[in-house]
């Protein structure tokens, strides 16, 4: 998934072309370079200066109230929680995709990737439909006197519902590559089913597997839609770090949201690019 | 010759006979987990509202949709989506071309880039395009007053938005394509006295419909159910720039249940018939390939 | 023994890749399993290792029955041609996982490991990791890994196959010297005759699945006992002769019977076999110093390094079919290759197109020949299913094949034969395409005139055409099998053991030709509901568990089935409801007349079938020469 050229290449890149081409060469660069400038980059350094408009300080200050500082846990929590989970089922769906067989399995790979494409509004109502007052579990819920819509368990579902992709789509083509040779092997010098996954499978897999951790990670960070839904931003409650901006927006306090933004996004974007390096790396 | 070709599987594919793969509790363990966690977390859920959107059978369901509100909310999203989906189909697959085929100084600059949306939360995607092209700011003012284009709380903010966060899949599906792709071949074709253009599509160009297409598909997919940026950058007024997502979490607000399981079954079904399709395309070029 | 297989199947997707396969391997023997890529030679390595399991059969490693063992306990050590080691692993961590799992010792395990690691010249490469070495030492790792943990037996799953010529030969002698010092029991699987000449104690054929000959490289070489490993082991002149008490004969030419083979009996026909290096080549007859074929012409040449390889082509001999090498389309000459050693060459020159008298010093004669099959077709649709469904049995049977293009000679059927020659193309042991414009059943009876075949395929629906069958099957002495429709090869046979008389040859060459296919048979007897005697029903039983018995002595599963009422509904009805794709039937022949009619339950059933296969089993021919159908040759 990177630009990165073989020797090969770099000759062939180097072969002579008519001055027409050339400049059809560095009309295109100049175009797609001139695109990406203006939509990728131009918002972020606007999020910047936005962000900064008080200096330093302000930015600080911003992030140092209290309410700031309980939404971020609060996200960070939600988020180990839900990397736990994918971590553990995440990789026992991908073996069952790859390994298995059974019928109907290729529509089941499918609706792996519906959370992709399904509003997260959706997704917080459809659990609103089944855990809130007049849901379909409501009684039993009450009966219990547990509380899942506008607490922190719906919003751990809503989460984990959005991020499911991505642990299995990291791990599926990593396991498929991997193949079967190595665990026959495995299994021709005693090994037994476990003892073979840890020693000789799971290592083939780390690289993937971390890299489908930090982009559920990350995606879980910055889930807003469905946790709106469901957790319903309650202050001091149910409030993560995306909906404390949306507040903030309202109760237009400019500077604030900005610096939760800028903090939120560069977290997530460190994460991303750092297992991208870790993935180039190898 | 067609009884030759019931002949059964040659034994040539013995070599790769399936093995019982050695699971840690049996493959029926294994398969039960996945199965049942899969249930729980996607289908139930589908399930549930597609059950409470249809209480009143499809005719009600279609009246809930086509009430002018919900409507205008599923046209607008569809329209914004399909214009934002041509503009990033050129565009990513031109970049994924300069990507590949050339070199230049800003070249990885530009590669890593071209990541970023997927890494951002949409939420602050929509802000950091209100910070620079909102009414109050400088080059949205600036925009108003010359050029009379108010972008932000109208229709070009959301195809904006949708452009920035969906820029990452066209270029990410043709990128590995173009890569794979045998120069030879178009080397060929040049020894062969085919001009540039003849090369490109004739050669160049048709390996790459499938992936444009599965990219295309998937930004337009994850773009009707976008709701982050466009809430807060499109303005949400009804009949101008409300989308489905935003009218669904109106509908919901004010406990209008039929409304919201009406319009979010509508999407669910775009949604689920975009992503089985792309699947069916991408398997597709997998077996041709 | 170390390794017994018994009667092993694996089938997948209902086609047998590995076929009724019975082996036994002796302590301390290097066997190599030689055959064509997809022959299930691999797929005998991983039942032997458990990798896959076995429809049927047994494998026994040290007396130990492990036929439904794990892997994990089978106690073999397994080296595959991609190496398979694991890549995350050190060198060092790669060869003491075995001993890890057996919890050896952390100090012995490291002794042990360097142990092995010396053995196949690897010492002091531990630290690395597996993608840091070459090809050829990722592969004595392998070796090595799987030999420390001092494994029951080794099985090598083509291991030298993705290797560079060199290095290949450096470590197949490495390999046979460490097996030999270690005395490890070693099945070792390759396509390659060269690397299994070197290697091997005793080799093993394999083809379409089944375990073909089993013979030291010397024997399999200089005295096959079937035309396949003949032909695929080194190069083959074959011809076919006949065999008498006193002497092989080819046409006019008598050559003394070989002392290896013991022929006692009748004349009958057989295969002499004659390597390129036993051709002698002289200017004149006397010369020779043994038995000449004739005067040949260099057809070509080529310079092979140690020796000369020649082409000899030579006029035909009446009587004398040759087999290999096969002479072009429509020539009826006989082609001889030679080879001769630089001194040879050098005090008989010859030049392309130069004649000379060509002998055989030495030469060896196949007495069982292959089965031969005469596949009819007029271009019609349903003479292309007979040829796919023939085709397809022939290659499992290794059968040599005759097309028989009856019709209007010209373009269309040019093309036509051309067409099926391709089609039936590969596998086959021989193929020769004659044409005729006769009504079907003379052009049949004139090609066995010619020549003798077993079985006769013909593309025909008996509800049309009951007639055209009955004057086919008079036209000689061979079964025949009716194919109506297009149809996978079979793998559920129904034998009709119906009609009385002719029901245990019915069984015995069902049982042959279902035994290549690889099929199940099920035997059905149909009682006259008047005949409920019990006497009756025990003694059918007891018929009926006779043929099973036989048909698994060749390896073909079946079971028995009784039924009751009138003849011809209820095999109707059994043919109906159950997936039987080829049904078998006894002709019943009169012995003296020589007017066959297809009558009685047998003409009724036939009738109604539309879309099914049919074999039609002529009972007399136990009487006659036929080895088919002897006993003996069954038993073997």
């Amino acid at each position: 998934m990177n630009g990165s050229l073989s020797v090969k290449d770099r000759i062939k890149l180097s072969r002579p072309r008519s001055a027409v081409g050339v400049l059809a060469g560095w009309l295109l660069i100049g175009v797609v370079s001139l695109y990406v400038a203006l939509l990728i980059l131009a918002p972020i350094m606007s999020l910047v200066v936005g962000a900064f408009e008080e200096g330093l300080g302000g930015v600080l200050r911003a992030l140092n109230q209290p309410d700031v500082l309980a939404a971020f846990w609060r996200t960070i929590w939600i988020s180990v929680l839900v990397v736990a989970v994918h971590a553990v089922f995440g990789t026992i769906v991908a073996w069952v995709f790859v390994r298995d067989r059974f019928r109907g399995k290729g529509l089941i790979n499918g609706l792996v990737d519906i959370p992709f494409a399904v509003s997260p509004v959706v997704v917080g109502y459809m659990l609103l439909l089944l855990f809130g007052r007049n849901g379909l579990f409501a009684p039993v819920l009450s009966a219990l006197n547990i509380r899942v819509a506008f607490a922190l368990p719906g919003m751990i579902l809503a989460t984990l519902f959005v991020t499911l992709p991505f642990m299995i789509r990291e791990l599926v083509p990593v396991l498929e590559n991997f193949g079967t040779l190595q665990e026959q092997a495995a299994a021709t010098l005693g090994a037994s089913g476990w003892l073979t996954f840890w020693k000789v499978t799971f290592p083939a897999l780390r690289h993937g597997f971390i890299y489908g951790l930090t982009l559920t990670f990350a995606r879980s960070l910055g889930e807003f839609g469905a946790v709106l839904v469901i957790g319903g931003g309650i202050q001091g409650k149910t409030e993560t770090a995306t909906l404390y901006i949306y507040r903030a927006l309202e109760e237009r306090q400019y500077i604030s949201a900005y610096s939760v933004a800028l903090l939120l996004g560069l977290f997530s974007l460190l994460l991303v690019m750092g297992t991208d390096l870790l993935k180039k790396r190898n | 010759m067609t009884a030759l070709t019931n002949q059964p599987q040659k034994p040539e594919a013995t070599a790769g006979l399936p093995m019982r793969p050695s699971l840690p509790w049996g493959t029926w363990g294994v398969r039960t987990v996945a199965l049942t966690y899969l249930t729980v977390l996607l289908i139930i859920p589908i399930l549930v509202i597609l059950q409470d959107g249809l209480r009143e059978g499809l005719g009600g369901l279609w009246h809930q949709v086509t009430l002018p509100i919900a409507w205008h909310a599923l046209k607008l999203t569809l329209w914004t989506s399909a214009l934002m989906t041509l503009v990033n189909t050129i565009m990513g697959g031109l970049t994924a071309y300069v990507l590949v085929r050339y070199s230049f100084p800003w070249k990885m600059l530009l590669n890593s880039l071209v990541d970023l949306p997927l890494a951002i939360p949409t939420l602050v995607t929509g802000l950091m395009m209100v910070v620079l092209l909102g009414p109050q700011e400088a080059v949205g003012s600036w925009l108003k007053e010359n050029l009379g284009l108010s972008i932000i709380f109208a229709p070009p903010g959301i195809i904006l938005a949708l452009l920035f966060i969906t820029f990452p899949f066209v270029v990410r599906a043709v990128q590995p394509v173009l890569l794979n792709l045998e120069r030879a071949q178009e080397d060929a074709a040049a020894t062969l006295g085919a001009g540039g253009w003849t090369i490109f599509r004739r050669i160049t160009l048709p390996p790459l419909v499938l992936p444009l297409a599965s990219g295309a598909l998937l930004s337009f997919a994850r773009a009707i159910g976008e709701f982050g940026a466009i809430v807060i950058v499109a303005g949400n007024i009804p009949l101008y720039s409300q989308t489905a997502a935003v009218y669904v979490l109106g509908e919901v607000e004010s406990e209008n249940r039929l409304g919201a399981s009406a319009v979010s079954i509508v999407m669910i079904a775009i949604a689920l018939s975009l992503v089985l399709f792309v699947d069916w395309l991408q398997s597709r070029s997998r077996r041709s390939g | 023994m170390s390794i017994v297989l018994e009667q092993l199947t694996k089938r997948y997707d209902g086609y047998p890749v590995v076929n009724n396969v019975s082996l036994e391997v002796k302590d301390g023997e290097f066997f190599v399993l030689l055959g064509s890529s997809g022959s299930g030679k691999s797929t005998i390595l991983n039942l032997i290792a458990g990798l896959t399991s076995a429809d049927h059969g047994q494998i026994i490693l040290h007396n130990r029955n492990v036929t439904h063992l794990p892997t994990q306990k089978r106690r073999v050590g397994f080296v595959f041609q991609n190496y398979a080691l694991f890549q995350y692993m050190t060198v060092a961590e790669n060869v003491e996982f075995g001993l890890t799992i057996q919890k050896v010792a952390s100090l012995e395990r490291q002794k042990r490991r360097d142990e092995a690691l010396e053995l196949v010249g690897l010492a002091g490469l531990g630290n690395r990791m597996p993608r840091q070495l070459s090809g050829g030492q990722q592969q004595r790792v392998a070796l090595a890994r799987a030999l420390v943990y001092g494994p029951d037996v080794l099985l090598l799953d083509e291991p030298l196959g993705a290797l560079d010529a060199k290095i290949r030969i450096d470590l197949r002698r490495n390999l046979r010297s460490i097996q030999r010092q270690l005395g490890i029991t070693t099945i070792f699987v390759t396509h390659d005759q060269e690397e299994a000449f070197d290697l091997a104690d005793r080799i093993g054929v394999m083809s379409f699945g089944r375990l073909i000959e089993v013979g030291t490289p010397e024997e399999l070489y200089q005295r096959p006992q079937t035309e396949f490993v003949a032909s695929f082991l080194g190069t083959a002149n074959l011809l076919v002769g006949n065999i008498t008490a006193q002497s092989v004969e080819l046409g006019p030419i008598r050559l003394p019977i070989p002392p290896e083979i013991q022929h006692a009996g009748s004349e009958r026909r057989v295969q002499v076999l004659f390597r390129p290096e036993d051709v002698a080549l002289a200017p004149t007859p006397a010369e020779l110093n043994c038995p000449e074929l004739g005067r040949g012409e260099v057809e070509e040449t080529s310079f092979g390094g140690a020796q000369e390889r020649l082409r000899l082509r030579l006029a035909p001999i009446a009587g004398v079919r040759p087999i290999a090498p096969l002479p072009g389309f429509g020539s009826a000459n006989i082609l001889v290759d030679a080879t001769r050693s630089p001194e040879q060459a050098s005090r008989f020159p010859l030049q392309l197109g130069e004649a000379a008298w060509v002998g055989v010093h030495r030469f060896h004669a196949l007495v069982h020949p292959g089965l031969s099959f005469l596949i009819v077709t007029d271009g019609s649709l349903r003479a292309q299913a007979a040829l796919a469904l023939g085709g397809q049995i022939a290659r499992l049977a290794h059968a040599r094949v005759t097309l028989l293009g009856v019709g209007p000679n010209g373009q269309a059927m040019e093309n036509h034969l051309q067409e099926a020659r391709k089609q039936l193309g590969s596998g086959l042991a021989a193929l020769e395409v004659q044409t005729s414009n006769s009504p079907i059943a003379a052009a049949v009876a004139t090609a066995t005139e010619q020549a003798p075949y077993d079985l006769v395929i013909i593309g025909l629906s008996l509800q049309e055409n009951l007639a055209l069958a009955e004057q086919v099957l008079q036209a000689g002495d061979f079964h025949l099998l009716l194919v109506p429709s297009p149809q996978p090869a079979p793998t559920q046979t129904l034998i009709c053991a119906t009609s009385g008389e002719p029901g245990k040859e019915d069984v015995l060459f069902a049982g042959r030709l279902v035994r290549h296919l690889g099929a199940e048979a099920t035997l059905l007897c149909v009682l006259p509901v008047a005949a409920k005697t019990p006497g009756r029903l025990e003694q059918t039983q007891r018929f009926l568990d006779g043929g099973v018995q036989s048909l698994s002595i060749l390896g073909v599963p079946a079971k028995t089935i009784i039924r009751n009422g009138s003849a011809t509904p209820e095999i109707l009805d059994e043919v109906k409801n159950k997936g039987y794709d080829l049904l078998v039937m006894g002709a019943p022949l009169a012995r003296q007349s020589s007017e066959i009619k297809l009558d009685g339950v047998v003409g009724e059933v036939l009738t109604s079938l539309t879309d099914k296969a049919v074999l039609i089993v002529r009972s007399h021919l136990i009487q006659s020469k036929n080895p088919l159908t002897q006993p003996k040759a069954l038993a073997k």
